[in-house]
């Protein structure tokens, strides 16, 4: 219920915001050389394989990063983040749907309302102290929020939005 | 005020402070439950915190997960056994995630809760140790992970039952974890919610508390305004100026009364000191605050009743206040209270009154002068003519010219009796009656009274008379004038209203108890006449008073007589009266206190017979011609040798060239008055320096005559000269001594009982009887050598000796009489003066006989 009231306010003001320009809308995206490390699919305006754009980890470095240090509910001590803005991201791939769907590779699955996303958080991590993240660690994708820097960080919603082995993004309509 | 206002405050602060220790009981009990409140907020807030931290981990979808990925890697290694195309990578991944996942788990907060479960706990390690186990196998390369695929296959099948057994336990744990956490939770829901409760009953009672406290102030603040108000009310409506200062004396409260008296505002009223209003160094004691505790100066003023002081207005005008300061106290602080009055206008009534009474008794002065101006003016020329009247009358006359005269001598002499009686009543008023004391035959006077006024009641018809009641006391002490004047008085008014009547004189003497020689003397002058209405019976000693006024004056009363004669009778100690019955008569009594005489008068009468007069060198100093005139023919008539002289200074130069035996000096004289001229006289060394000398004047207030003493003068002769007085006043200088300085008006006495009581004080009855007896055998012989058979033959020198020695004798014991006779035949001896020696030495015998008798007595009593 929760998540279909949000999808329902999500659609509403996207529909209400008008399309972002996308870093790669109009040039053909560069394709991954690397390991592919996530896989972007649904309503985006820029591909490099089929219907999807593909990332490797230089590409995501390539994108504006950003940078916090917060503890965690699952490690120990505080950790510094460094990572793309899930906003960015997406900014990057012009989509234009309002709902973002983020895949682990369990195939856990988390919603994201688009127009809850800020330029600052969440930011997908591929660097934990500074150091990639194994998959055995969590990596080497991890959605996180600098929970302590506010309350409204720390709630379970925000909980079950951090997932951690990403691989793939849907965007939904 | 104030006062009152701290009473009530401190009355109503004691019960709120009882109110407001429940009060505050009240709120302790409610700061604590709401301090327990806090603490159990806290508690269930962990509660729900530690409720959010579960489900925010929500370490049951983990523990679950487990199993499940667990089942994944499992199906990950039998896919890759048994499709040998599968990817191997899966194993890995799948390895990775449940890696992860029990990372997680080992992460969670919640970890050290979950492993309190022991089987919870031991599958947890079971499963710990197999991931540490199968690393290396996943790790290698993919020949040798692929190799070992059935071994690692085995491990994780091995390993499903404890992750089974870890998700059931964990599940059950969660559970009954769960389960004590809302128990808690409800445990503490229930404590806040019993406090809850409980803090809102205190609540609820502090209010109802705070609403009685709220009540009990506002009907207490209603008392305490009506109180003000009252207070305030007294205040306002005092007439009085009230003036409140603290212990410095500065003004903390000033009434209405007190800004209308002082012309200033309460509000300036209270920049200033109390001592600024008043004029007065009784007020600096208010220095202001003082350094050494409340040890003022003690002040003159507080607590002294009312005083009057000099105050200041606004303007600085001064007015004199009525003040009375107090102290009092309110709570700890000293105040003062002052009430001030306004006296100006009762200063003023005061200053008023006082000169309303200066004015009156300048008024009775004047009045005092005038009868003394009067008593000249009308007595001189009434001597002259009384005077003239008498020489008139010892010139050849016809009938009818005797009888003019005798007619003109009556109103002359009523005419007289007024003004003496105005003159009377001037000296009683002046307060300066001097009494002479004397031995008087009280039969003989009441009959010569009576003698005198019989022609005047046979003229009305009625019969006059005396009589004693009980036994008669003959011989007292008095003053014989006065007691005749008294007597003249009641007399002379008992026959003039009554007609055709009878008057009779009652005497009756009753002994004073336990005083030897002494009795009351009560006199009765009753009549049958008209009487007297009992109403008018309060005024008729009063002055000017007459019964009747028109009968009065055809009486010919003055109204003064009855006023005179109970002043004269108050004055001699005694009381009188009157008794009347209307249509019936009067009774007029009066009583005295009266010591009877021991010894009979030798002082028989006052009168002289002309034929008895002996010849007399006599000096009359008279500016006025007719009464020199007068008194010289009178003088003249009676065979004395007599000078008249106009001035004082002729006068002084006469009696400085010859001696004469008497002068007669008028008072009032131009160029050297009376009084000068006597000094004159008796401070130069003339021959008349020891001569009496008389007073001579119309003048006869007392205090004139006391300043007639002071001047040297020895007696005293009214204007007009009245023949007989002058006659009765010449005998006396004839009979006392003449010449002496001891020189005195009255006859000297026979013995003087001072001089002789302070003898025998002095030397005791043992000494001084002796030595009397002794005294008496002395003189008696020198009186028989002086006087004896062989007397003749005595020179002068022989008896100035004898004379000279005996009475200085004479001096120690008394005897006046004895000793004046003996220093004039001394004088007399020393002057050669045969015929003076002679007279003296005729008269010594006689003195000598009285002196005897008196001595005798004295040693006979002894």
């Amino acid at each position: 219920m929760r998540i279909l009231r949000w999808a329902i306010i999500a659609l509403i003001v996207g529909l209400m915001q008008p399309l972002t320009t996308a870093l790669w809308a109009e040039d053909a995206m560069v394709e991954p050389t690397g390991r592919v490390i996530l896989t972007v699919s649904g309503k985006i305006g820029a591909t490099n394989s089929g219907d999807t754009a593909q990332f490797d980890l230089e590409m995501l470095r390539a994108l504006p990063s950003e940078s916090f240090s917060t503890t965690t509910l699952w490690t120990e001590g505080v950790r510094e983040f460094t990572g793309v803005p899930l906003a960015v991201l997406l900014d990057n791939l012009g989509i234009s749907g309002s709902t973002v769907d983020a895949w682990a590779i369990n195939d856990y699955l988390a919603e994201f309302s688009v127009s809850e996303l800020d330029e600052k958080a969440p930011i997908i991590a591929y660097e934990m102290d500074g150091e990639p993240m194994t998959r055995r660690n969590r990596g080497p994708l991890w959605i996180v929020y600098p929970y302590d820097s506010s309350a409204k960080y720390q709630n379970e919603l925000t909980y079950t939005r951090s997932v951690w082995q990403l691989d793939r993004i849907e965007i939904l309509e | 005020m104030r006062r009152v206002n701290a009473l009530l405050a401190e009355r109503f602060l004691s019960d709120v402070g009882q109110r407001l220790r429940l009060g505050s009981f009240l709120a302790a009990i409610a700061i604590a439950l709401m301090v327990i409140g806090v603490f159990l907020t806290a508690d269930v807030l962990n509660n729900l915190k530690r409720l959010k931290d579960t489900s925010s981990d929500n370490i049951q979808w983990t523990v679950t997960q487990v199993e499940v990925e667990m089942l994944d890697l499992i199906n990950a290694i039998t896919l890759s056994i048994y499709e040998p195309n599968a990817d191997i990578e899966n194993v890995r991944i799948e390895f990775d995630i449940l890696y992860t996942r029990v990372q997680t788990l080992y992460g969670s907060p919640m970890l050290d809760q979950i492993t309190s479960f022991g089987p919870f706990a031991t599958s947890l390690v079971e499963l710990q140790s197999y991931l540490d186990e199968v690393i290396p196998i996943i790790d290698g390369d993919d020949t040798s992970l692929r190799a070992n695929l059935p071994q690692l296959l085995e491990l994780s099948d091995t390993m499903r039952l404890d992750v089974r057994k870890l998700a059931v336990v964990g599940l059950a744990g969660f559970a009954q974890r769960s389960d004590e956490r809302r128990q808690e939770i409800a445990f503490a829901l229930i404590r806040l919610g019993g406090l809850a409760v409980m803090l809102v009953a205190a609540l609820v009672g502090l209010v109802l508390y705070m609403l009685t406290i709220y009540r009990q102030t506002r009907d207490t603040g209603v008392a305490l305004a009506e109180a003000n108000q009252r207070m305030n009310t007294i205040l306002t409506t005092s007439l009085d100026g009230v003036i409140v200062t603290d212990f410095s004396g500065k003004i903390v409260e000033f009434n209405e009364a007190a800004q209308a008296i002082f012309d200033i505002s309460e509000t300036a009223a209270r920049t200033i000191q109390i001592r600024d209003l008043f004029a007065s160094d009784d007020l600096n004691w208010f220095r202001g605050p003082q350094l050494f505790g409340n040890t003022y100066p003690k002040n003159q003023i507080v607590g002294q009743g009312r005083m009057q002081l000099d105050a200041f207005r606004n303007d600085g005008t001064s007015f004199p206040a009525e003040i009375a300061l107090q102290n009092a106290s309110d709570g700890g602080q000293t105040l003062y209270v002052a009430f001030v009055r306004d006296i100006s206008k009762r200063v003023a009534d005061e200053q008023e009154l006082v000169e309303a009474r200066d004015r009156a008794l300048a008024g009775e002065k004047a009045k005092a002068g005038f009868l003394t101006v009067m008593s000249h003016e009308i007595r001189t020329p009434l001597n002259g003519l009384l005077g003239n009247l008498s020489l008139l009358n010892e010139t050849p006359l016809t009938q009818s010219q005797s009888q003019y005269i005798r007619n003109m001598t009556v109103s002359g002499n009523v005419l007289m009796r007024h003004v003496d009686s105005v003159l009377d009543l001037a000296r009683f008023e002046a307060g300066k009656t001097a009494f002479s004391l004397e031995t008087t035959d009280l039969s003989a006077l009441i009959q010569n009274v009576i003698d005198g006024q019989r022609g005047l009641a046979a003229s009305s018809g009625t019969d006059i008379s005396w009589r004693w009641v009980g036994l008669p006391t003959r011989w007292i002490i008095t003053d014989a004038s006065a007691l005749e004047q008294v007597l003249l008085n009641l007399l002379g008014n008992a026959i003039k209203f009554t007609d055709g009547g009878q008057v009779i004189i009652e005497l009756e003497a009753t002994p004073i108890p336990n005083m030897l020689n002494k009795i009351t003397l009560e006199t009765r002058v009753v009549d049958t006449g008209i009487g007297i209405p009992e109403e008018d019976l309060e005024k008729v000693f009063a002055d000017f008073v007459t019964q009747d006024a028109s009968f009065g004056r055809t009486a010919g009363g003055s109204g003064l007589g009855l006023g005179i004669s109970r002043r004269i009778v108050e004055a001699l100690g005694g009381e009188i009266g009157v008794e009347s019955t209307l249509g019936t008569g009067s009774v007029f009594w009066f009583r005295l206190p009266l010591d009877i005489s021991s010894r009979r008068s030798t002082h028989k009468t006052n009168l002289q017979p002309a034929d008895h007069i002996k010849p007399l060198n006599i000096l009359v100093i008279e500016d006025n011609e007719i009464n020199r005139a007068v008194t010289c023919e009178m003088l003249k008539n009676d065979g004395h040798s007599v000078l008249c002289v106009a001035d004082g200074a002729s006068g002084v130069r006469a009696a400085r060239d010859d001696l004469f035996d008497a002068i007669l000096m008028d008072i009032s004289m131009p160029v050297m008055d009376g009084l000068q001229a006597t000094q004159s006289i008796r401070a130069d060394n003339a021959a008349s320096r020891y001569t009496p000398i008389i007073a001579f004047s119309a003048n006869v207030m007392a205090s004139a005559q006391d300043d007639f003493a002071k001047a040297g003068m020895n007696g005293f002769l009214s204007k007009p000269l009245n023949r007989e007085q002058l006659r009765t006043t010449l005998s006396r200088i004839r009979t006392d001594s003449a010449g002496a300085q001891m020189w005195a008006f009255q006859r000297p006495q026979i013995l003087d009982s001072d001089q002789l009581d302070s003898t025998r004080t002095s030397l005791g009855d043992e000494v001084l009887l002796p030595l009397v007896r002794r005294f008496q055998a002395e003189v008696s012989e020198v009186v028989e050598q002086l006087c004896g058979a062989n007397s003749a033959h005595l020179d002068a020198d022989t008896i100035r000796n004898l004379a000279h020695k005996h009475a200085s004798s004479a001096a120690i014991f008394g005897t006046t009489a004895l000793r004046n006779t003996l220093l004039d035949l001394e004088n007399a001896a020393q002057s050669q003066n045969q015929e003076k020696t002679a007279k003296y030495l005729t008269e010594l015998p006689d003195v000598w006989q009285k002196t005897y008798t008196a001595l005798r007595k004295l040693t006979l009593v002894s």
